[in-house]
């Protein structure tokens, strides 16, 4: 394909304000990958256009961020920690129970903080990103449904990235309970929930919108995709 | 002195949380106020300026000082997460008011802080470029940038040939690289 300059400086120069449709939007792309590298001159064009897209931000006011938002920003700095198994540290003393009220029914978290205070810290960071999450007013609780005692919900905001599953009454895994994301032919394995005491919470970073459902199942670590029957489901609207 | 943002960049190359702090404070201001301005909504601005900062600790190396001084990289990576946001929002909006027809409560919260006299001084500019195109075409860039409205949008919302949308938003982006250049 010969590439007209002027036509892909056009296409950049709304490209970088995230304007344009998607069938502008694929062939930008492909210009930038087949056509820009190798010249000079819309390579010089986007340049220019990336500086005013960003530089265009100021023209919005500037607003102080509220305070809570840094610390929050270095907690998600913290290199991941190699976590303990939930009872190893939570025979302690002290516990933290936090209720949630959310669709009709009340989720109870308790989080034993002995031991190890990182593992404390952190837990506690994440009840209180999630009940700062479900006091949202535009929170959404997905419930995960099955044929057992078992509630298990994913709390998220729209348009975040950030989400949090909770659970209760969950039974002794024989294996171990993995969170699974699935949509589009993809799946993604969000981690494996450790449970104590029928209890458990993990964030999930992702938004439950991106994906058509969201499984927990019962089985060995390690697998690339759910192969158990999931213990509860739910398909994301 | 205060040290320049390439230098703070690569301190934070070596993981230096210090140097991240530094950037935090000299631009947390002026993503989170592009960000409410794009998505009205303090949370989802939250959100976005949290991703795009932690996403700038975990790739450092994905800003290239050749292509450009490091602000306007901060800056565009923060507005395209929330022109994403606002999208996702609106989908989800539309998906809410068919069950409920309710409109959502917006939240606006505007509160000017004190910046550095070279980002003020860039502000300035930037504000005059903008005030400096035509109507037409300032209204479409704005409309484009601050609501993350397509081209097709505009020309359906502004009853506009989708060709006049592109030639106007062209023409501006040329004038005001050329200011800001």
């Amino acid at each position: 394909m010969s590439w007209d300059h002027d036509r892909v400086e056009e296409l950049m120069a709304a490209h970088v304000l995230d304007g344009l449709d998607p069938e502008d939007q694929a062939l930008a792309e492909r210009a930038l990958l087949e056509h820009i590298p190798g010249c000079a001159r819309c390579r010089r064009a986007l340049d220019g256009f990336r500086m005013v897209a960003g530089d265009l931000a100021l023209a919005a006011p500037s607003v102080a961020p509220p305070d809570p938002l840094l610390p929050r920003v270095r907690r998600s700095l913290s290199p991941p920690r190699r976590r303990r198994a939930w009872p190893a540290w939570a025979l302690g003393v002290g516990a933290a129970v936090v209720l949630i009220g959310m669709s009709g029914w009340t989720l109870s978290m308790v989080a034993g903080l002995a031991g190890r205070l990182d593992d404390a810290q952190r837990t506690q960071g994440w009840l209180v990103d999630a009940l700062s999450t479900a006091t949202y007013p535009s929170s959404r609780v997905l419930p995960l449904e099955g044929a057992n005692e078992a509630r298990v919900s994913v709390l998220s905001i729209p348009g975040g990235e950030q989400s949090y599953l909770m659970a209760t009454n969950l039974p002794e895994p024989a294996h171990a309970y993995q969170v699974w994301f699935q949509g589009g032919g993809e799946v993604w394995h969000a981690g494996t929930l450790e449970v104590f005491h029928g209890w458990a919470m993990m964030p999930v970073e992702t938004n439950p919108d991106r994906w058509e459902t969201v499984l927990l199942t019962d089985e060995p670590r390690g697998r690339p995709a759910p192969r158990a029957s999931p213990l509860v489901s739910a398909t994301v609207a | 002195m205060a040290e320049t943002d390439l230098e703070l960049m690569r301190r934070i190359s070596a993981r230096d949380g210090g140097a991240f702090e530094t950037l935090y404070q000299r631009y947390a201001p002026a993503c989170y106020g592009v960000a409410l301005r794009v998505l009205h909504q303090a949370f989802l601005a939250q959100e976005v300026v949290h991703d795009a900062f932690l996403a700038m600790w975990n790739a450092p190396d994905a800003y290239d000082p050749t292509r450009g001084p490091f602000r306007s990289y901060l800056l565009s990576l923060v507005h395209h997460r929330a022109v994403d946001a606002v999208r996702r929002e609106e989908r989800l909006r539309a998906r809410e008011r068919r069950a409920n027809p309710e409109p959502p409560a917006v939240e606006d919260v505007m509160e000017a802080v004190a910046e550095e006299a070279d980002l003020a001084d860039r502000r300035r500019q930037v504000k005059e470029a903008l005030a400096s195109l035509p109507e037409e075409q300032r209204r479409l860039v704005e409309l484009m940038y601050f609501r993350g409205w397509t081209q097709s949008r505009i020309a359906d919302e502004e009853g506009i040939p989708i060709g006049t949308v592109k030639s106007r938003v062209f023409a501006a982006m040329r004038r005001l690289r050329e200011a800001l250049s």
